[in-house]
């Protein structure tokens, strides 16, 4: 078996340093305004404060999605075949440590096709997907105590009339495999792991 | 109008719509007429072997192969036949999704001077299925 490493992970950092980011330029607005006595600017702190305002909300989104990872750990994927062939049957292997004890109202494993397409509009570069559900593994809600390691083995299979990976600049079509936890009270916590799918059929 | 009219021929299986289908790895053979409008000196008839996506995104393409199968004078209203073969690739497989297709096509282009290149263009698939329905 072979490990897969997370090529996305919801980590709760990028939108706190946003948000403080948000929050800084909030409250440097406001100082300014303030600083200069100018009884009429206050439209101008107002809108420092709407700032510093959404910079908090979106810190303590941030910080409510970093407590999540406090108490489940980051799921750990190991597969048969890192570079599956098309019609090719994948044994996959989900481990799952809880570090604290929790509530879980979901946990769901998808086995996805994903198109991407990159455009550009006006001065924007625009990145579209559309995903494609191949397989899809529920749990049921349950609560886990601290210490607590789900380990299961699951068979996928890429299907017979499957398209294989395909990577260049502006258009990719990749096959991943997602893992969402839902915990009851946190942020749900998503994860994404690639399959190389190699232009090669099953016999 | 065009300085001369380019006509393809892939020796393939028809599928639906009349589009060649090749699998991957196999040999891909045709010939190109070219009749000439007009007294053209052609600079270089090349035939390329070449895939491009198609779709939402910005178009992403490569050129696999490229010949020159003649260069010379062309008489108006004389054909001119010429063979060409590639062997084709196992991969990229065509493909038809919802933001992104994969287009796989042979283009003819004559190089003639003083004006626009007539160019002419033959899709096909390449999928190690023979398709049922279009692509």
């Amino acid at each position: 078996m072979q490990k897969l490493e997370a090529t996305k992970k919801s980590s709760g950092c990028g939108g706190m340093i946003f948000g403080l980011i948000f929050v800084a330029v909030g409250l440097f607005t406001m100082g300014i305004i303030w600083a200069t006595g100018d009884e009429e600017a206050s439209c101008g702190i107002a809108f420092g404060g709407v700032f510093a305002v959404v910079g908090a909300l979106v810190v303590l989104g941030g910080v409510w999605q970093w407590m999540g990872k406090l108490k489940v750990a980051e799921p750990e994927i190991f597969v048969s075949n890192v570079r599956p062939r098309i019609g090719e049957q994948v044994k996959v292997v989900y481990q799952q440590h809880f570090k604290g004890a929790v509530e879980v109202k979901d946990i769901s494993i998808q086995l996805i096709f994903r198109e991407s397409a990159t455009y550009t509009q006006g001065t924007d570069t625009v990145t579209v997907h559309h995903d494609v559900v191949v397989a899809r593994l529920n749990y049921p809600p349950s609560r886990y105590p601290a210490g607590h390691i789900i380990q299961d083995e699951h068979v996928l299979t890429i299907p017979l009339g499957g398209m294989h990976t395909f990577i260049v600049k502006n258009n990719k079509l990749r096959w991943l495999l997602t893992v969402k936890v839902d915990v009851v009270g946190w942020a749900d916590l998503n994860y994404e792991f690639e399959l190389k799918v190699m232009p090669e059929k099953v016999e | 109008m065009s300085k001369a009219d380019i006509l393809i021929n892939l020796r393939g299986k028809p599928t639906y719509g009349g589009v060649m289908w090749f699998p991957p790895g196999v040999t891909l053979q045709g010939n190109v007429q070219v009749i000439a409008n007009t007294n053209v000196n052609c600079r270089q008839l090349s035939v390329s072997l070449l895939w491009t996506t198609q779709g939402k995104g910005t178009r992403d393409m490569a050129a696999i192969g490229e010949q020159i199968i003649y260069r010379g004078m062309l008489s108006a209203g004389t054909p001119l036949y010429q063979e060409f073969a590639f062997p084709l690739p196992l991969y990229p497989w065509s493909y038809s999704g919802h933001y992104v297709s994969i287009v796989w096509q042979i283009l003819v282009k004559l190089d003639v001077p003083w004006g626009s290149d007539p160019t002419g263009r033959a899709v096909f698939i390449l999928h190690p299925n023979e398709p049922t329905v279009g692509f």
